[in-house]
């Protein structure tokens, strides 16, 4: 995937500070990966925050370097997700399980982001992993918040990229689909406006 | 119940080929979702349109 840093924190030797701090700056999005260990994350990334995330850099003397960074958490587990609420077997839901990273990210006046959850990968079907897979990738680069504007943003773009890496013989169809697929965008934003005009004139018959 | 505009389900079906002729699992697994994409769209544009026709037909604002 393009401008994506995957940096597996468990795996460093030690910890550079400095340079973990570089990273985190120059990223738009910052995402904590990780299976649910007890209700958490493993020691190793627990290790890494208290490390990396000093005071002084989340929040110190009024600097705040993560400021306005979107924050998200992608988290695995073998427990199905239905057990994962109020009255479910674990009786309380994932959103409740991460309010620490929550008040971190809070704290640290981050773009808190919904939390993408992988439950019982080998349990799903195989439409529902390619879904997932999917959807996985656009919680990654997709631009914030998930609505369907951003999605159609962001399948055009994957579109053109796969149009391009397309032999010639399937690229025509496929350019044809790219268009069809514009056009049906434009509709939708016509129908929008429309509807928004409509709204607008109420509105203003009421005043 | 949601019915299909003709470009969709001309849209759906073209992927759907394209979808089969992909060797790559990824490539597939995107063709895929596209056509949920494509699904969606098809019916908020079904309830904008049914909007559009309950606001222009409430006869409290002729």
């Amino acid at each position: 995937m393009e401008d994506v840093t995957w940096h597996h924190v468990e795996s460093l030797e030690k910890i550079d500070v400095d340079a973990e701090h570089k990273l985190l700056k120059q990223a738009d999005r910052i995402i904590f990966q990780f299976p649910l260990y007890w209700y958490s994350a493993p020691a190793g990334l627990k290790h890494w925050i208290d490390t990396v995330m000093g005071r002084n850099f989340v929040y110190g003397d009024e600097q705040y370097n993560l400021e306005d960074k979107e924050f998200g958490l992608v988290v695995t587990t073998g427990m199905p997700l239905k057990d994962f609420q109020v009255g479910g077997t674990e009786g309380m839901s994932l959103d409740q399980i991460m309010t620490p990273y929550r008040a971190f990210a809070k704290r640290a006046k981050m773009i808190i982001m919904p939390i993408f959850t992988v439950a019982q990968f080998w349990y799903q079907t195989e439409p529902q992993q390619m879904k997932l897979l999917i959807d996985y990738q656009r919680y990654i680069n997709q631009k914030y918040p998930d609505s369907l504007n951003n999605r159609q943003d962001w399948f055009e773009h994957e579109l053109t990229k796969f149009v391009s890496r397309l032999s010639d013989e399937d690229e025509r169809n496929a350019n044809l689909v790219l268009e069809t697929f514009r056009e049906q965008i434009e509709d939708l934003d016509q129908l929008n406006d429309t509807l928004k005009m409509i709204k607008k004139g109420e509105d203003d018959n009421l005043e | 119940m949601t019915t299909l505009n003709e470009h969709c389900e001309w849209l759906l079906n073209e992927v759907d080929k394209l979808q089969q002729k992909q060797a790559h699992y990824e490539d597939r697994a995107f063709l895929l979702s596209l056509k949920s994409v494509i699904n969606e769209q098809n019916e908020r544009s079904e309830q904008i349109q049914n909007e559009l026709d309950g606001r222009l037909w409430n006869h409290t604002n002729w």
